[in-house]
């Protein structure tokens, strides 16, 4: 064996891997080459390291278990089908609607609330400017918002109309203007959700997130999102009693026939007494009504979730969601998301199932991702940071596909 | 149906045809050594279940790319390694827990393990940064502590293929552990 042509003996020598005959001729080699010597000598501390370590932890009971009743309802691959995305073309349709709506810089007078209907007045869009106990509560659904908004327009159109065409002309091209910087805004804008579980919901945490330094161009480009919640305190405030019921809109996305990627899982027992129902999500929709309108003003979240789509990521998406583990002190969602380049996040019902049924006050969540490559962009202590008196965890949530390898 | 005597080659084959039953009985057979693959590397028991749940969730996914049905607990065993290799590199990757699972044992002996898990940390950054060809065989032989037969079956290799990568392996992390003031430089 000619030792200094090939090294790789020592390595096997240190194993005792070498046959009979080649281990003798290695050590007789080895007490007359110092320079080989040192070589085994470095290879043997480095391998000593390595197995020098605590035996690994041992699984808990029911490995196998677990993850099987995790991956269980990801094993069927989900893909959108026409009717599916036909259904998701609506909710884009609706989502621009609903941006253009929310940005419009001018102001309009109340919209006709017609008897039978349920409807609620609609605010003015410059709330900044109004003092906020001013403001009325916008419970109202989108597409509702939509139908006042549109008999407004007749009426003024109807108004215009008595005066003269040239007025008219103005009032056919201005939605046209506020639809493409509403769009542009939107494009630039990162659409984000805040999160707040438990009652902390403050106003300054919120303003502090809203104020905070947003890389929209980043996240855009990047498919990002920013999700944020805030639970309101005030009982005024709470409309809904259980799992969002609000989502209208998306409600009917998952329960087209064909394979629903997960079923929200039904609560196991009903909600203590003690504890508060879900409040209706109330989130800002944009950056610049987040800080605008701060806590006080806000919209549902499925809005924001439609205007995360219309952010260029309605095309199609994989978003699963396995079924939360929920206790009384923490709840663990997980995200499957199959196609981490089109995919937008169907946080809601999970998170309002969650947040019913957690009683603490200062829940754990935990969010897990799959896959991997699904990068989580906030650093830990962004995406779970105690609200000043601890009594809630504001969840802020950026995702972003790494890049493809 | 899954039957204890069916064997590894069958079950991959009844799963690749689509049938849940016999992947969750490769799980149930399997998981326990591809927890211990990525433990053995992230060494936290939270953090490598959930490679493990990663890795049987990605092996579901491309079961149909795995021409050698006997080679499937060697593929979940590559696959857990290179996600834990990835999970050293970049903790944020795959998920996060910023306070623990909440039912799950604390350590039996906390100190030592602090201890434990700087140094392996810093160990585990380097091993990670090698050739993933090398730093898989190392972490097989020396971590794991595989036969050279058994990790040449894991990996798919011949025999003297996977004692180059080993030797090579080993020599780089030697050099990096002397840099990194690991190890002391070799004095015998």
């Amino acid at each position: 064996m000619n030792f200094h042509e090939r090294s790789e003996w020592i390595s096997e020598y240190l194993d005792r891997c070498l046959p009979e005959r080649d281990m003798h001729e290695a050590e007789r080699h080895l007490s007359s080459c110092p320079e080989c010597r040192r070589e085994l000598a470095g290879l043997r501390q480095t391998r000593d390291l390595l197995r020098s370590f605590q035996p690994h932890p041992a699984a808990a009971d029911g490995l196998a278990d677990r993850i099987v009743g995790r991956i269980g309802p990801a094993r069927r691959s989900w893909r959108p089908r026409p009717h599916q995305l036909a259904l998701a073309a609506m909710v884009l349709i609706t989502a621009v609607v609903c941006f253009r709506f929310l940005n419009e810089p001018q102001p309009l007078p109340p919209p006709p609330v017609e008897p039978e209907s349920r409807l609620e007045p609609v605010p003015p869009p410059k709330l900044a400017e109004l003092p906020r106990a001013a403001l009325p509560p916008r419970k109202e659904a989108a597409p509702a918002r939509m139908q006042a908004r549109k008999e407004v327009r007749a009426d003024d159109r109807t108004e215009l109309k008595k005066e003269g065409p040239v007025q008219m002309d103005k009032l056919e091209q201005v939605p046209a203007k506020e639809v493409a910087a509403d769009e542009n805004r939107a494009i630039d804008t990162a659409v984000q959700v805040a999160l707040s579980v438990g009652e902390a919901g403050s106003e300054e945490a919120s303003e502090k997130i809203a104020m905070e330094p947003l890389p929209a161009s980043d996240i855009v480009s990047a498919g990002g999102l920013e999700l944020r919640e805030e639970r309101e305190s005030s009982k005024d405030e709470i409309s809904e009693p259980g799992p969002l019921s609000s989502m209208a809109k998306l409600k009917n996305y998952p329960e087209e026939p064909g394979p629903r990627p997960y079923a929200a899982p039904a609560p196991s027992a009903a909600p203590s007494p003690a504890q508060k129902p879900s409040a209706a999500m109330r989130v800002p929709a944009s950056k610049s009504l987040a800080r605008s309108r701060a806590a006080s003003e806000s919209e549902t979240l499925s809005d924001s979730i439609a205007g995360f789509l219309y952010v260029g990521y309605a095309r199609t998406n994989g978003t699963k969601i396995q079924p939360a583990e929920i206790s009384t002190d923490s709840a663990k969602i997980s995200l499957i998301v199959e196609d981490p380049e089109t995919f937008y996040i169907k946080l809601e019902e999970e998170i309002c199932a969650a947040s019913a049924r957690v009683e603490k006050s200062s829940p754990t969540v935990w969010i897990v991702t799959y896959p991997p490559e699904l990068k989580i962009l906030s650093s830990l202590d962004r995406l779970f940071e105690r609200s000043a008196a601890d009594q809630g965890v504001r969840i802020e949530i950026r995702f972003r596909p790494a890049p493809r390898r | 149906m899954a039957g204890q005597d069916e064997t590894i080659d069958q079950s991959v084959t009844r799963a690749q045809a689509g049938d849940p039953n016999a992947f969750a009985d490769l799980v149930r057979r399997t998981s326990r050594m591809v927890f211990a693959a990525a433990a053995r590397i992230v060494g936290d028991a939270a953090l490598a279940e959930d490679i493990a749940q990663e890795t049987f969730f990605r092996a579901w996914r491309n079961l149909s790319r795995l021409e050698s049905p006997a080679a499937f607990g060697g593929w979940v065993r590559t696959i857990a390694v290179r996600l834990a290799f990835d999970q050293v590199r970049d903790r944020t990757k795959l998920t996060f827990f910023p306070d623990g699972p909440p039912d799950r044992p604390a350590p039996d002996n906390p100190e030592r393990q602090a201890a434990d898990s700087g140094r392996r940390r810093r160990v585990m950054a380097e091993l990670s940064r090698l050739d993933p060809d090398y730093a898989e065989a190392v972490a097989m032989i020396d971590l794991e502590g595989l036969s050279y037969e058994e990790a040449s079956a894991a990996l798919g290799i011949g025999l003297s293929n996977l004692k180059i990568r080993v030797h090579r392996g080993r020599k780089i992390l030697r050099d990096s552990f002397a840099h990194q003031g690991i190890l002391k430089s070799e004095d015998a």
